[in-house]
């Protein structure tokens, strides 16, 4: 829809040309939900497409995804790479409830930042402890780092302060090394996700790792040094994620996401664990 | 045999047109000096409103007008009706409350219109819609039925003690009470059928324009049948005769029943249009339709089936508690009482049954006529209380069907709530479909299924849908001068494919080749009555006044004919499109007979035009009944439903054309199998909010997530109609979801659960396998 009370569209080149960040201003990149439903607050959108980011580069350290690289884009480098993490990849986009439309507009950055338990890129990054590169104090402060679980601290909050700005997420290198697999439930099977889990083996240190998402509020990363036995998965589940950090909604009750949750986690650990035992 | 012969496969004529965008439908129309509308919604359930500003909207540029209840009240302009009278058991009329265009110092849902902004553009009325100052005082909101029929309920109408709109009965109550005094055996169940969101593909839009000079509106909107509404926006709503509105339909992409009603946006842009003069336009949006188009089924119903020793039915008494919402849309208390009950007793003998409906306003979008229409409700009971009755006497569910339906030789049928079946072979159809089904097959399946730890059911529904509508039906035949023969219908098609079916039937009748016939409909100027479509009764009703127009058409070109080729008109006869004299090979076809008549009346000559109108009475409604049989398999695991086969077996009299028959079942099972299984209409119980207010919360079935829908047709015909049709827009969704939960329940009776409410998602099938008595 058209947002009615935008008053000002800034394109900036550079960096420097952000402008101070103001109440009633928003980032626009692919603007798929912010041009889903009225925003009677904002007045004036600071467009990141024209700074040109890559959207994707391969770095000596890994993975460079701009927040501003589209779902298309990051589907087609889960499907052309060779890497064995690029399975997770696609499988995260086909995650997003969305048509070619959206896959073609909406933005790596825009589904972490919108923070919603079931946003899949929320947990892509998530599983693939990959860190968030974000620019302060309106784009043109400090950088300041940290890794998704921290970002997204629950339905529709993060830790993001007015004027931050999600530059990328990066994946570290040995991260698109590791085995995954992956469990997700919906309403139908194109749907938004209820729970959706990952977990990950990194084959040289058998280091494994479940990240829980959708089911509950905020992502959560249980790591552990190698695969655990069932039961010690369980405890760790336990403890880090009380009854209350499921979610609650249309989607599924608290104990039935409980239920899922350690259901697929322990598919997960037997599927991983085979690849070690 | 030709093309487009009767019975025939043929492919939708509409279909490349409307593949190819060349559809018009309401919003595609753009007249010159068109304004624009956009109505301002309550945030509340419920609230009182206590001021209005609208001094700081009026001031955004381009904006024409912002109305308010107000302003409706000081021009006189009436409220949306309720077209159903109805007397409560004790004799009382239901309740009578408004339903004000613009809210009336209250609203009363979530979504209830208080404000009707009109500017040149969309924006600019968006603009200042957002600077319009409403002050609320919140009020408590109920959302649930029964919870609304508590003592210390909140009132959605100060003046409707306990929110009871209505407390109806039908059926022989005492005829039934002794007929359960003596049975053998009773079997019980409560059902909820849950509420669901219509979910046109098309959103609903009206755009009025007025001229003063012969004081008329033309309103072209998407309907199912403009003449309903004409007749009420006028005497009703603007207290003028229904003529001095024109309606018109342009295409119309789904209907479903939700656009048969008049609607507050119809009356708002007339208003609009009348005031300023200009044309004025409204379009819903997806998230605005969740909130304004009425919402379909949401009953709570208990059920009583009494069996005698042998396992007959003896009597079927049900209590029905039906969500009317915070106002009575057109037809809202219709559907659960008069529509609803009139299948209950099915295609079984009952020898008696007694129906109680209590209608109830809660703070809730109106619930009005959905695909079936009170049929899928009652069906839904029916079948699930068949089930339950047959675990509960041990009898095979098949065989207790099978032993308590009513036989060919019985039709036709009086049934106890004053249905006269006019044919039916149901056992035929049963037998049918369990044979494609491979019923009897169905142990190896589930052993294959349960080696992939899967649970596989099973479930069958034979439904009985009765069609309904206007009681009668129009239809003109004109010849027009570039050829073609132009068929001028009541009916309105919404998507059905009436283009190619009424094309099928008029040349077959009078031999002309389909591509010569054109449909006409939606102009309520250039067809002065139509009963529009609703109720599966369009091909019975429109097929019959087309056959009489046809005849007509035929008795004059009879006449027409003697005169050109200087015969005695008894010795005229009318084969294959052509009039000939019996026993030589001298006669003219249709066609040329009608264009030269055409041109000797232009010519100032005598001659017969054959162009012809035709009113046929409906005399008798249908009764398209089948068989549905549904495979699911559970995983007892997560709770996620997959319906992996499924078969009907239908009696919809003869069809026309299989291809849209199928089509139409195909739909109809769809939309089943989402209410069945994916879709729910959730309201927060204090705030009243909307929580599945759009596609990402409310999950409609996506053709991923069907089986392959077999249509098997076993053709009994109507015996109350020359064509012998019963009917087929509706059946669909009236057996689908019985035989999906059915089903399901199938598979979870091994783990213990005998009970589960639509819809079956994941959640809840896992919670009922927890909470069951016997859960692995």
């Amino acid at each position: 829809m058209d947002l009615n009370t935008i008053e000002e569209l800034m394109t900036p080149g550079l960096r420097n040309e952000l402008p101070p960040w103001r109440t009633g201003d928003a980032w626009l990149a692919g603007g798929t939900w912010l041009f889903s439903e009225p925003q009677p607050a904002l007045r004036r959108l600071i467009d990141l497409t024209t700074l040109g980011w890559q959207p994707i580069a391969e770095t000596p350290d890994g993975l460079e995804i701009a927040a501003t690289c589209t779902i298309a884009d990051l589907a087609a480098f889960g499907s052309d790479s060779a890497l064995p993490a690029a399975a997770l990849v696609l499988q995260c986009c086909e995650a997003l409830l969305g048509s070619f439309k959206v896959w073609n507009m909406a933005t790596v950055g825009g589904n972490i930042c919108m923070s919603l338990p079931a946003g899949p890129m929320i947990s892509l990054a998530t599983a693939l402890d990959a860190e968030a590169v974000i620019w302060t104090e309106s784009g043109r402060g400090p950088e300041r780092r940290c890794r998704i679980p921290e970002l997204v601290t629950g339905p529709h909050e993060n830790s993001l302060q007015p004027g931050d700005l999600l530059r990328a997420i990066r994946v570290p290198l040995r991260a698109l090394h590791w085995k995954t697999a992956f469990r997700r439930i919906s309403l139908n099977p194109i749907g938004r996700s209820g729970a959706l889990l990952i977990g990950t083996l990194d084959s040289a240190t058998d280091g494994f790792a479940l990240t829980v998402t959708a089911a509950t509020r905020r992502p959560a990363r249980l790591v552990f040094p190698g695969v655990p036995d069932a039961g010690s998965l369980g405890a760790k589940l336990d403890q880090l994620i009380l009854p209350s950090a499921y979610c609650d909604d249309v989607h599924g009750s608290p104990d039935w996401r409980q239920h899922v949750t350690r259901l697929f986690a322990e598919e997960i650990r037997r599927e991983l664990g085979a690849a070690v035992w | 045999m030709t093309t487009f012969g009767l019975a025939q496969p043929v492919r939708r004529v509409e279909d490349p047109r409307l593949l190819k965008g060349e559809g018009r439908y309401t919003d595609d129309i753009q007249p010159a000096g068109q304004l624009r509308g956009v109505v301002v919604r309550s945030p509340y359930a419920a609230a009182r409103i206590t001021g209005i500003r609208t001094e700081e909207a009026l001031k955004v540029p381009g904006v024409a007008a912002v109305y308010t209840g107000a302003d409706l009240k000081t021009d006189g302009i009436g409220g949306l009706p309720c077209l159903v009278p109805m007397t409560n058991r004790d004799g009382s009329h239901r309740a009578n409350v408004p339903h004000p265009v613009l809210a009336d110092g209250a609203v009363r849902h979530v979504g209830d219109p208080v404000a009707f902004v009109v500017a040149e553009t969309v924006e600019a009325a968006r603009d200042a819609a957002e600077l319009i100052e409403i002050d609320y005082d919140g009020l408590s909101a109920v959302t649930d039925p029964e919870a609304a029929l508590k003592a210390d309920a909140p009132l959605v109408w100060p003046d409707v003690s306990g929110n009871q709109v209505f407390d109806w009965e039908i059926g022989d109550r005492a005829k039934t009470e002794a007929l359960f005094a003596q049975a053998a055996r009773v079997t019980k169940l409560r059902i909820v059928n849950n509420r669901v969101v219509v979910a046109s593909m098309e959103a609903r839009a009206a755009l009025a324009e007025y001229d003063a000079s012969s004081g008329r509106w033309t309103l072209s909107t998407n309907t199912q049948g403009g003449w309903l509404l004409k007749d009420q926006i006028g005497p009703e709503v603007f207290h003028v005769e229904a003529d001095k509105f024109r309606v018109i339909t342009p295409d119309v992409g789904g209907g479903f029943g939700m656009k048969l009603f008049l609607y507050a946006e119809h009356v708002l842009t007339c208003y609009a249009a009348r005031k300023l003069g200009r044309p004025v336009k409204w379009t819903s949006d997806r998230s605005e339709a969740f909130l304004c188009d009425t919402h379909g089924r949401d009953n709570v119903t208990e059920g009583e089936i009494a069996t005698d020793a042998d396992g007959r039915f003896l009597a079927l008494r049900t209590r029905n508690i039906a969500n009317m919402g915070a106002y009575l849309s057109n037809f809202g208390p219709y559907i659960p009482t008069f529509a609803g009950t009139g299948v209950l007793a099915s295609v079984y003998g009952f020898q008696s049954v007694y129906a109680n409906v209590v209608g109830v306003f809660t703070n809730t979008v109106p619930v009005d006529a959905y695909r079936g229409a009170g049929r899928p409700e009652s069906n839904y009971l029916v079948e699930r209380l068949i089930d339950e009755t047959a675990r509960a006497l041990g009898i095979d569910r098949v065989e207790l069907r099978r032993r308590n339906m009513v036989l060919p030789t019985q039709m036709p049928h009086q049934t106890p709530v004053g249905k006269t079946y006019d044919s039916g072979d149901f056992l035929r159809v049963l037998d049918a479909g369990l044979a494609r089904f491979d019923w009897a097959g169905f142990d190896a399946r589930r052993a294959q299924a349960a080696a992939r730890g899967k649970l596989l059911g099973r479930g069958l529904s034979y439904y009985l849908e009765a069609t309904g509508g206007a009681p009668s039906e129009r239809a003109e035949i004109r010849f027009a001068d570039d050829g073609f023969v132009d068929v001028y219908v009541g009916t309105q098609s919404t998507g059905q494919g009436h283009e190619t079916a009424y094309v099928q039937l008029t040349a077959d009748r009078l031999g002309v080749d389909g591509s010569r016939v054109r449909i006409r409909q939606g102009d309520t100027d250039t067809i002065p009555v139509g009963g529009g479509t609703g109720g599966a009764r369009s091909l019975y009703s429109e097929g019959q006044a087309i056959l009489a127009t046809a005849a007509t058409v035929i008795e004059k070109g009879k006449r027409a004919a003697s005169e050109m080729l200087e015969a005695a008109p008894a010795d005229i006869a009318f084969a294959a499109g052509r009039f000939s004299i019996v026993g030589t090979d001298r006669g003219v076809d249709i066609l040329t007979l009608a264009a030269e008549q055409h041109r000797a009346i232009r010519e100032g000559r005598e001659g017969t035009i054959l162009d012809t109108a035709e009113v046929a009475k409906v005399d008798a409604h249908t009764f398209p009944n089948g068989c549905h049989l549904a495979e699911v398999e559970v995983d007892p695991d997560t709770g996620h439903i997959e319906v992996v086969r499924y078969v009907v077996s239908d009696d919809v009299g003869k069809a026309i054309n299989p291809l849209i028959v199928r089509g139409q079942v195909h739909g109809g099972v769809a939309q089943g199998i989402g209410q069945a299984v994916f879709e729910h209409t959730v309201f927060d119980p204090d705030s009243g909010q909307l929580l599945s207010g759009s596609f990402m919360d409310y999950a409609l079935p996506r053709a991923g997530d069907l089986p392959d829908i077999d249509v098997d047709l076993v053709e009994v015909p109507c015996a109350t109609n020359p064509l012998g049709v019963k009917g087929a827009g509706e059946a669909g969704a009236v057996g689908s979801p019985p035989a999906v939960m059915n089903a399901i329940l199938d598979a979870l009776s091994s783990r213990g659960v005998l009970q589960l409410d639509m819809p079956a998602t994941p959640a809840r099938v896992w919670e009922a396998l927890q909470a069951a008595p016997r859960a692995a």
